[in-house]
């Protein structure tokens, strides 16, 4: 997905987590929401997202509140081996 | 008369071991307790060939290897454990060979076992740490959950094309494979088959686990504890995440909510096809402990033409149909229809 997006690092308003991935996903066309998003608009399992390191999932998932500072990470889910 | 006189080892160690007992992170205390650690390894296919290559011959003492497949063409262009002579043999026992001559100190323990929720505390008991070599997430969500309840360290490590994530789970004190990856089904991840993998992550990641499964065993914080690496081998970049416990997860939390969601039965499996067939596992949770000559003699009599005898397991071929059956029971059958061709096939050779 970097390199779809071209870059590693962006800086994001918002309040929510899922407004954080619809800003991304609207910034880097329609290829980045097709990897980010499945065809339920919800954000793809092999991507893990984390909030300061916390798996979104254990928190509000999508509704999980942001503060100035906070870190969202999108990582693949890596499995092979 | 003994060269270097040094209590535990022979001369031939000290001799083997020098380039990394004058290294300050080992030393002679730091050699001795490779050689008094006990490590298991999971998987000896890209990750854990190099692995095992290293724990080896950096000396560690004792050497769990565990993998339910034989050697295949297509794995030698990056699990150099092998090589042309041992297509067909148990991963195991072609691994323990391997190993034997590269560093006849130690010792190797072959498991031709899966992993399986029923058998990942046996398999991994009286570890002192366990590296993960596996390529899908079922049997690592098993062994994480078994490391976690025995209290054994365990190192995470995965590698696809051309990226790869590692990262050290200390029990308690870190987040566990399913704090930061779980919930994933493998049918929703490419395999290495289909995307392919270049050797050079495989080896990098290795080497990152090596260094961390050191680092345990001489006692030092794991650089890796409580955090994932994430490595990109396009561009060469390394991003470091720091992860947080989540006091809620099923397996490892101080809080959880839930019990840890069940595990898919992995008795009987597809994975990836080869050569364009259909391959079925079966995977018993217990060593069945199978009589390779009576199995051998049984396939004879069923016009099977046998192509590897070895000590763990036999490797068979009848028309375009292609099998194996490993001591503890593990069978592969490939070139069938479907599953229940396969579990007849099963049924017939081993008479269940």
């Amino acid at each position: 997905m970097t390199r779809i997006a071209g870059e590693k690092r962006v800086l994001v308003e918002a309040c929510l987590l899922g407004q954080v991935l619809d800003t991304l996903a609207s910034g880097h066309g329609e290829e980045f929401r097709v990897r980010l998003f499945d065809s339920g608009g919800q954000p793809r399992r092999f991507i893990n997202i984390y909030v300061n390191g916390r798996d979104y999932r254990f928190l509000d998932k999508l509704d999980t509140v942001l503060h100035e500072g906070d870190v969202v990470a999108l990582l693949p889910a890596v499995s092979g081996g | 008369m003994a060269r270097f006189n040094i209590p535990g080892f022979l001369d031939a160690e000290i001799e083997y071991y020098s380039r990394q007992i004058v290294l300050d992170s080992i030393g002679l205390s730091g050699q001795r307790k490779l050689k008094n650690a006990k490590v298991c390894v999971i998987g000896l296919g890209g990750l854990g060939s190099p692995i095992v290559i290293k724990l080896a011959t950096m000396g560690v003492g004792h050497l769990r290897v565990v993998d339910r497949d034989i050697v295949a063409a297509s794995n030698l262009q990056r699990q150099h454990l092998y090589g042309m002579e041992m297509l067909g043999y148990p991963k195991v026992e072609a691994a323990a060979m391997r190993v034997s001559g590269l560093n006849p100190h130690i010792e190797v323990e072959p498991i031709p076992m899966s992993v399986t929720p029923g058998n990942a505390e046996w398999i991994v008991n009286g570890m002192d740490v366990v590296v993960d070599g596996l390529d899908m997430m079922t049997p690592r969500y098993a062994l994480n959950r078994a490391c976690v309840k025995l209290d054994i360290p365990f190192v995470f490590g995965a590698a696809i094309t051309n990226v790869g994530s590692t990262s050290t789970i200390v029990p308690r004190k870190t987040p566990c494979v399913e704090c930061f990856q779980g919930g994933i089904d493998d049918d929703d991840l490419p395999t290495c088959a289909v995307a392919g993998v270049h050797p050079s992550i495989l080896n990098i990641i290795a080497s990152i686990q090596v260094s961390e499964t050191v680092r345990l065993i001489m006692g030092r914080k794991p650089n890796l504890a409580g955090a994932i690496m994430y490595c990109d081998l396009e561009d060469l970049s390394f991003e470091r995440i720091e992860l947080a416990r989540v006091s809620s997860c099923p397996v490892c939390g101080s809080n959880p909510t839930s019990e840890p969601v069940p595990l898919k039965n992995n008795s009987l499996e597809e994975i990836c096809g080869r050569d364009g067939k259909r391959v079925f596992v079966f995977s018993p949770d217990e060593d069945l402990c199978i009589d390779l000559t009576s199995l051998n003699a049984k396939l004879e009599l069923l016009n099977f033409h046998i192509t590897v005898k070895a000590k763990f397991g036999t490797s068979f071929v009848k028309g375009a149909l292609k099998g194996s059956v490993l001591s503890s029971g593990v069978t592969v059958i490939e070139g069938v229809n479907g599953p229940e061709v396969a579990r007849r096939i099963r049924s017939e050779i081993l008479s269940i």
